[in-house]
């Protein structure tokens, strides 16, 4: 295996492994936002429902999971497999960015930021709480949307690897 | 206070950006000794008013400090009208000084 397939290799399996995260991510997000009322009064109960905590944490996880997959570990492989240099986190962001399959890096470390208060902060003020699910509800969709847009740029440089990449992702919502 | 003052006037303009122009801006935490070296930057808003969305501003504007000046850690902690007065916020509005 020469140099470049190898390369491909770790694109491949790097798509493998955002696929099932967002598959799993895409569980978490039903369970909480299509089966439950996410309001004030959910969140405020939620120091009394473990259950329910247990529910909110594995989406907080998963959340979490991709996006530090996509931005740790996707774009800078699939910058490779372009022949650009990855460099930091915002600098192959902006790259990105400019290459058309994220829409707004700024979003992105917003969304970063809110997960991190929810992560970090955790049940501290119910109100930004809530404030902070329903960004990071609207930010799943964003990392559908940027995993397919990568898989689509990766299609069109490298045809032959259709047969070899997970399939697209259907829209949140 | 160790930030030079192109810093300083980037923070403000993004803040005033991000909050409106009404609100306060101070540093506080470790940036505040000259004889320690890099560290978090910490900044406090404050505003007589209440501010809407307090989480998603502080967050928009971490992110704007970053793409400004760089992927270093920046900690935002804004203070409304409706937030508590608690230790913590006694601690660092005695300590923080104005940008």
């Amino acid at each position: 295996m020469n140099l470049r397939s190898r390369d491909y290799q770790k694109l491949i399996t790097s798509f493998e492994i955002a696929e099932k995260e967002a598959r799993h991510l895409r569980y978490s997000w039903n369970q909480l936002f299509e089966h439950r009322n996410i309001d004030l009064t959910w969140v405020e109960r939620l120091d009394e429902e473990p259950d329910e905590a247990v529910v909110l944490e594995a989406f907080v996880s998963r959340f979490s999971r991709l996006q530090d997959h996509i931005a740790g570990r996707l774009i800078p492989i699939w910058l490779e497999s372009l022949a650009e240099q990855p460099s930091s986190q915002i600098e192959n962001l902006n790259k990105a960015e400019k290459l058309g399959v994220v829409d707004s890096t700024q979003d992105w470390l917003t969304a970063r930021q809110i997960r991190n208060y929810l992560v970090h902060e955790y049940l501290q003020d119910p109100k930004s709480m809530l404030d902070a699910l329903q960004l990071t509800r609207q930010a799943t969709g964003t990392f559908f949307a940027v995993y397919n847009a990568l898989r689509s740029y990766t299609l069109n440089t490298l045809p032959d690897l259709e047969p070899k990449l997970p399939p697209g992702l259907a829209a949140a919502e | 206070m160790r930030l030079t003052s192109q810093q300083i006037q980037t923070i403000k303009t993004l803040v005033s950006e991000v909050f409106g122009s009404d609100v306060r801006v101070h540093l506080f935490g470790s940036r505040l000794d000259d004889s320690k070296k890099g560290g978090d930057i910490d900044l406090l808003i404050q505003s007589d008013q209440v501010i809407d969305h307090k989480l998603r501003k502080s967050a928009s504007l971490t992110a704007r400090l970053q793409l400004s000046l760089g992927e270093q850690k920046f900690d935002v902690v804004v203070k409304d009208a409706q937030t508590a007065d608690t230790p913590f916020y006694q601690e660092v509005s005695r300590t923080a000084a104005p940008l």
